[in-house]
């Protein structure tokens, strides 16, 4: 038999109280606004939470993937894990961004789980909330199709807000004394969304069968490599390790952190391989993109030497290879990396040139 | 619940000089059940944390046959290769793997086997080598074509004469130096049909990223098929499991898809050689 959770209302006007009540038992994390942006940020004392915003500036995947993170500890080669017994709530999470999260899911949790993020994923209760996000055919052509992956769903009804549980542990959260019974009934936009395959097929050949053509080089060449879109991203998730030895005295002690890394950094793809003779076009002057952050030490040998070749590295694991591996593209087209790019690079753009160049390329044969 | 970052104890149980920047290691797993459980096919890699310094890849290079412990060759270049030189008899290092797809013995069974190696990329082969030598009846022909930067860059040079009954070696150098009587110049050269049967047989590869293309070229020269012809790859992988994409080429993982490849699945993936 399936299972009925509680479907019930909430006076906006409460949500303070509730959020009190919340904060006792969980780490909680709310968008609160932040000059003129908004962040996902722990709340303790009065802080002010907002109900309505734009975008967060970091998505809610990164509480699960921060951006440094302890993996274990060691002392004299013993190692000890660490403790992740954190009980977190995300409150006023919007779909898009719950729709990142599952997705994140299935790339950490299936085959072989991250460990970190599996505990913090266990430990956390999600409380979507309506967005101003305005689904459009890009939306519609990513497959963005959420009407599950939170625990409580907070339907903007006007004074009110309609409270749908999907969980046990939602229903626990709505059996609250502010929540009230309600005949309000449910938006059907949330159900609306069915993956388009066929505008993503269209996407995936787009990037798949364009990689020699002059669409990358004019985009690459905009680019400065900082990374800024894959911080953002909600659905960027390289990594890189590395170890802190302990300041104090004691020898052979310290800590292994992952932290993010992105594609578009020269030693993402660089092996320490002394004397390896290196490739040929090392031999003309570097562009901008190749000093930037070039963080090897000159020696070594770099596979995808060319800014141009990282840059389109990161669309093709996000419209080819992520599709290949789940089914769903790694974008949600949430903005944040067109927000944040300083050379102004809008992902869509390149896209869609990227199909026109395809249909030009295909029409001259 | 299992965490596949963290690696297993093993004690550093024997230190030995090759050349003048890399040494060779002798690990010993600290619990017996980790031991029991270590195996691996030939080409597999494993992550070895020298704690303090970092996690770096490195090809096994003892045979799958050898329980006791395992071996690794390590040429000091970067960071963590330069802490496992500062490291003494007994101290720890940790272990994660093996990772990847390798060659299954049974695949070598009864065939001739040419390896091509360059470097320290001779390394992983060793594995099979010593495999070879154990097994002797089970395998054909097998031939090592090597070649290394001079006379004094030549890995495991006192093993030779025990590799010798079982198996024909054709060392080459780049630089004439130090009164050396072997061949001069690029292991292509000495690819041909007296040094290795092309007949029933597999070529495996290892060596630095520019050695490949022109080594396969080589061989297709020779009538090896494309489906038998094994490349040993080198990326920067970082986690092992799939997850930190440093390894990534073309949408596959060279940490698990690889890091063997035959050339027919090599010549698929867009900028892996």
């Amino acid at each position: 038999m399936e299972e009925v959770f509680l479907r019930k209302e909430i006076d906006k006007k409460d949500i303070p109280k509730l959020i009190n009540a919340l904060k006792k038992r969980h780490s909680l994390y709310a968008p609160v606004k932040k000059g003129k942006e908004f962040i996902f940020a722990r709340i303790r004392g009065k802080k002010r939470i907002v109900l309505v915003y734009p975008t967060t500036t970091l998505p809610p995947t990164k509480l699960f993937l921060p951006p440094r993170e302890c993996l274990f500890t060691f002392k004299n080669g013993n190692i000890k894990m660490p403790k992740l017994h954190e009980r977190t709530l995300l409150f006023g999470v919007h779909l898009v961004d719950i729709h990142a999260i599952l997705e994140l899911d299935e790339i950490m949790l299936e085959k072989k789980p991250d460990y970190n993020y599996q505990k913090r994923r266990q430990n956390t209760t999600i409380i979507g909330i309506t967005g101003n996000d305005k689904y459009d055919d890009f939306h519609r052509a990513l497959g963005v199709d959420v009407h599950t992956g939170y625990d409580v769903f907070l339907e903007d009804a006007g004074d009110r807000f309609l409270a749908i549980s999907t969980t046990v542990k939602g229903d626990r959260i709505l059996r609250k004394k502010w929540f009230k019974p309600t005949k309000i009934r449910e938006q059907a936009k949330q159900k609306e969304f069915t993956p388009a395959f066929q505008k993503l097929f269209e996407l995936k050949t787009a990037v798949a069968m364009t990689k020699e053509l002059k669409v990358w080089d004019k985009y690459a060449s905009l680019c400065y490599g900082c990374g800024n879109c894959s911080f953002v991203c909600p659905l960027c998730f390289c990594s890189d390790t590395e170890d802190k030895p302990s300041l104090e005295k004691e020898k052979g002690k310290g800590k292994r952190e992952r932290h993010y890394d992105a594609c578009f950094f020269k030693s993402f793809t660089t092996v320490h391989a002394r004397g390896a003779p290196v490739s040929a076009d090392r031999a003309e002057p570097r562009s901008v993109q190749d000093h930037g952050r070039d963080r090897s030490d000159g020696e070594g040998f770099t596979f995808e030497d060319k800014h141009r070749d990282r840059f389109y590295h990161w669309y093709h694991h996000k419209f080819v290879q992520m599709i290949d591996e789940i089914g769903k593209p790694g974008c949600i087209n949430c903005g944040r990396c067109i927000k944040y790019c300083p050379a102004g690079i809008n992902f869509r753009e390149v896209l869609e040139e990227a199909k026109k160049e395809l249909e030009k390329k295909i029409n001259s044969k | 619940m299992k965490n596949i970052y963290k690696p297993k104890e093993t004690i550093i149980s024997d230190i030995k000089r090759l050349t003048a920047d890399t040494n060779h290691f002798t690990l010993r797993f600290s619990l017996p059940l980790d031991r029991n459980n270590f195996d691996f096919d030939f080409g597999q890699f494993i992550l070895l944390s020298v704690f303090g310094f970092g996690e770096i890849p490195l090809g096994i290079a003892s045979s799958p046959n050898q329980k006791e412990n395992f071996e690794i060759t390590v040429r000091k270049a970067g960071t963590v290769t330069s802490g496992l030189f500062g490291l003494k008899l007994g101290d720890k290092v940790g272990i994660r793997g093996p990772f990847g797809r390798g060659i299954k013995k049974e695949d070598l069974k009864y065939k001739n086997i040419a390896l091509i190696a360059g470097g320290i990329g001779l390394a992983p082969l060793r594995s099979i080598i010593q495999y070879v030598g154990w097994q002797r009846k089970e395998f054909g022909r097998t031939s090592l074509i090597y070649g290394a930067r001079n006379k004094y860059e030549l890995l495991y040079t006192e093993e030779y004469k025990s590799w010798e009954k079982s198996i024909d070696i054709y060392p080459t150098v780049d630089e004439d130096i130090g009164n050396w009587t072997g061949h001069v110049g690029l292991v292509t050269e000495i690819c041909n049909p007296k040094s290795l049967k092309c007949e029933d047989a597999k070529a495996i590869i290892c060596g630095p990223p520019v050695m490949y293309k022109s080594v396969i070229e080589k061989l297709i020269d020779l009538g090896f098929q494309d489906k038998d012809i094994y490349l040993l790859l080198e990326r920067h992988m970082k986690c092992g499991v799939g997850k930190c994409q440093h390894c990534v080429c073309d949408g596959k993982y060279v940490c698990q898809d690889g890091p063997v490849f035959s050339y027919e699945e090599a010549k698929e993936i867009r900028g892996l050689i």
